[in-house]
């Protein structure tokens, strides 16, 4: 489905430009640019407290309590002003970036572009809010979201680069951890993993446990809750990587509406935007096969007898299929999703969607379909007699060695040349060091996402909470991260 | 009294993808899917060889075409809103005339029909109006007929010229007077999408059919229903008449093309080459005494029917 409703990219990357160009205008209008007379600058408007989101004023309506001011450069005599422009500077162009390539990132994925100028996460946290309140828009407007929005419910082991581990609650759906924080993920007992385009979807599956009572094996399951922020597809591609000859990774599945956002959805975990930027490289997961929603399961028993479950196209979803077809290198004829095409085609011809809902009406429900979607596709468990087998047979095939894990890819974390390896050990005061600041920054990013989950919903208090209680591990997390050292 | 057809041949793998559209003329058909290309085959010929294809003709794919009865001109839209004209030339081959774009949005222009002498194109779209183009007049825009805006499905001309009908997806059907361009008739609603609308050969009837899963045949002068015909289980797709009036064809969602006597009112026919969708289906010319008719769809091939001797 649509993303909720948010101004177009096209108003607010024209915001970002114009005041790029007030600042050239100003550069222009000096007889030696080289050696200004004036500072140059951008206007902010802000709040004592920062509104909270949602209920954004805007500039037309200025409310008496706001207050105006302007960050100068080269502002003699005031490096603190100065670092303050080049920041705003920094984060506006990133933003810039993610507008125009229709890309959500969060505040830490700016951060991490360059934190020897940001210095701490807070910074940024600050800023890209007051650009939201001076603009007059939402946050996700700028397409940034506060943390990783995605969910993962699953068996695996996350050890973050920290050296803390975390045995996540198989039962319990939490937020993704930032790659970033990541260093390994032990996925041995995964068979499978599911990307979910829906929140309600995801959260009905992970509670009927259809990643631990599954016929197809235990599993996991992620969803991002329709398009995908970075942190998310970071994570995912984690997960789809294996650095070692025997490690192999689990199929990885993609369960959509049928309709051309679902596809979009889904082509931005595998392909990445339509334009692939050099990013997407490190972000996409090839290997993520279409499970459906596909014409033949939605349609084919409607096209029959019934008439349940399907909705019409709108001019806005007809439009956005063949702008789909037109543009996306992988729709192409002769293009990598050659399928997807025709599905899209198909979409077309019958001007009709379907949502993900529709399985709901039939036997077994949805979590039955995707277990049955599942066998089909590949994975021989058909029992749990049988998994109970395969388990003991891997047991002494491997002898000692149980624990498949996956280490973090090295220039995966490396956002900038300057981050020294994390994956070292007892490497030496500049490991130290860099551990210090990962912490502090951790920290900060706690308190942060704290101060912000406050005056939200019910919904993202929920969240936290699950987040909070996923931190504080129990005692077999000690006894776990015990064993973990040992190994190392 | 069943019929009896016998598959004559399958042109295998005919396309990459779907085949949306078939028209035929006295000696070809011309088939659309959703790759670039129009193909052309021979059908004077035993083993109905590619004689044409007419390549990259609709970048994102071709759901419709059509051809005058006169067979000197031809007519295709792709996915992307665009229709192109094309004249058969002296040899046979089709040439590329002219392209309608109109100041189309992306996707709106949808069904198409051409005049017996192909001067005149008419077509339907996502708001549901019909617009009429004069192709002698380098793609002019001459006519406009408004509905409710339910998005037009189909569309078809009488033989005469003197009447286009339209069927929608809210299940409203249109008979429009092309000579006074006024509404003639709006007929009895199918209530879901109406995916085909044919007039028959003499113009006396119209049969329309699509989600409701049955065909309705309504009188052209009064604009009462006449007839409905049973049996399709599925959603139909396509509709064509034999030349004489007396049988319907249809085709459907679960791969079944049927063929109707309009004299009993009964299917006397039926046959499935697979389950996969029949997204259109074509009367041939006749061979000696003996009917025939092509289908094709989501399986990719062509498939060709005889009616079996003596029957």
């Amino acid at each position: 489905m649509a993303s909720p409703h948010r101004p177009a990219n096209s108003e607010v990357i024209a915001k970002i430009e114009a005041v790029f160009e007030n600042i050239a205008d100003s550069l222009l209008n000096e007889e030696n640019p080289c050696v200004p007379l004036n500072d140059i600058f951008i206007p902010l408007r802000y709040k004592k407290r920062i509104a909270p989101n949602g209920d954004t004023p805007s500039l037309l309506n200025a409310e008496s309590s706001d207050n105006f001011t302007k960050v100068s450069f080269p502002a003699r005599g005031r490096p603190k002003e100065a670092w303050k422009f080049t920041v705003l500077v920094r984060i506006l162009d990133l933003l810039h970036e993610a507008l125009c390539d229709n890309v959500v990132v969060s505040k830490r994925n700016i951060y991490y572009k360059d934190p020897a100028l940001f210095k701490t996460q807070l910074t940024v946290d600050y800023y890209v809010d007051i650009i939201a309140y001076t603009f007059g828009v939402s946050r996700l407007a700028l397409n940034v979201t506060a943390a990783a929005k995605g969910l993962v419910a699953g068996n695996f082991i996350l050890k973050r680069a920290d050296g803390t581990q975390a045995y996540k609650e198989a039962d319990v759906p939490h937020l993704v951890d930032d790659p970033h924080d990541i260093q390994a993920i032990d996925i041995s007992d995964v068979a499978w993993i599911l990307l979910v385009e829906k929140e309600s979807t995801f959260r009905m599956l992970a509670s009927s446990r259809l990643h631990q009572s599954s016929r197809a094996g235990n599993g996991m399951i992620l969803t991002a809750k329709g398009y995908p922020d970075i942190s998310t597809r970071s994570f995912l591609h984690l997960l789809s990587v294996s650095l070692t000859l025997d490690c192999v990774p689990p199929p990885i599945y993609a369960l959509t509406d049928f309709d051309p956002d679902g596809l979009a959805i889904m082509s931005t975990y595998k392909h990445g935007s339509f334009k692939l930027s050099h990013e997407n490289v490190n972000l996409n997961v090839p290997s993520i096969q279409w499970l459906g929603i596909q014409s033949r399961d939605g349609l084919a028993e409607n096209g029959l007898d019934e008439y349940n479950g399907l909705l019409r196209l709108s001019a806005r979803d007809r439009k956005k299929a063949a702008d789909m077809l037109e543009k996306s290198e992988v729709l192409q004829e002769g293009g990598k999703e050659e399928e997807w095409r025709r599905e899209l085609q198909v979409m077309l011809m019958l001007n009709v969607k379907a949502e993900m809902e529709i399985l709901a009406e039939r036997e077994g429900g949805v979590k039955g379909w995707v277990e049955e979607k599942l066998l089909e596709n590949g994975t021989t468990l058909h029992a749990d007699e049988d998994l109970l087998e395969t388990h003991q047979l891997a047991d002494m095939t491997l002898g000692e060695d149980n624990a498949r894990s996956l280490h973090a890819d090295d220039e995966f974390l490396l956002d900038t040349h300057e981050t020294p390896e994390m994956s070292a050990v007892g490497e030496g005061s500049a490991c130290l060091q860099a551990d210090e600041d990962l912490l502090e920054a951790h920290d900060l990013g706690t308190v942060s996402h704290t101060d912000e989950g406050s005056p939200g919903s019910y919904t993202n208090e929920n969240l936290l909470d699950t987040h909070q209680l996923a931190d504080m591990s129990p005692a077999e997390g000690d006894s776990l991260s015990l064993e973990w050292d040992e190994e190392l | 009294m069943s019929k009896q057809y016998l598959t004559t041949h399958t042109i295998d793998h005919a396309h990459p993808t779907d085949i949306f559209s078939l028209s035929t003329t006295a000696s070809q058909i011309l088939s659309s899917s959703g790759s670039s290309s129009i193909q052309v085959h021979s059908t004077n010929q035993p083993d109905f060889p590619l004689f044409q294809t007419l390549d990259n003709a609709h970048k994102l794919g071709c759901h419709h075409t059509a051809i005058s009865r006169n067979e000197q001109v031809a007519a295709s839209v792709g996915f992307g809103g665009e229709i192109k004209i094309w004249a058969a030339q002296d040899d046979g081959r089709w040439g590329e005339r002219t392209e309608i774009v109109d100041g189309n949005k992306a996707g709106e222009i949808w069904a198409i029909v051409l005049s017996e002498d192909g001067q005149y194109l008419a077509a339907t779209s996502f708001d549901g109006r019909i617009n009429v183009w004069d192709n002698l007049a380098n793609g002019a825009k001459i006519r406009e007929f408004e509905t409710k805006g339910s998005f037009g499905m189909s569309i078809d001309l009488s033989v005469d010229g003197r009447f286009t009908a339209s069927g929608h997806e809210n299940g409203g059907i249109y008979i429009f007077n092309n000579d006074t361009g006024r509404l003639f008739h709006s007929l009895p609603s199918l209530v879901r999408p109406v995916r085909a609308v044919a007039f028959s050969p003499r113009g006396t009837l119209l049969a329309a059919a699509g989600d409701s899963r049955m065909i309705a045949l309504y009188d052209v002068s009064s604009g009462d229903q006449v007839a409905t015909l049973t049996g399709h289980r599925g959603w139909i797709f396509s509709l064509d008449w034999s030349d004489t009036g007396e049988y319907l064809l249809s085709g459907a969602f679960d791969g079944k093309a049927k063929v109707w006597s309009i004299e009993q009112r009964t299917c006397v026919a039926t046959h499935t080459e697979t389950e996969k969708t029949l997204w259109s289906v074509k009367w041939l010319p006749k061979v000696g005494k003996n009917e025939g008719f092509a289908t094709a769809g989501a399986n990719r091939s062509i498939s060709f029917y005889r009616e079996a001797a003596g029957g």
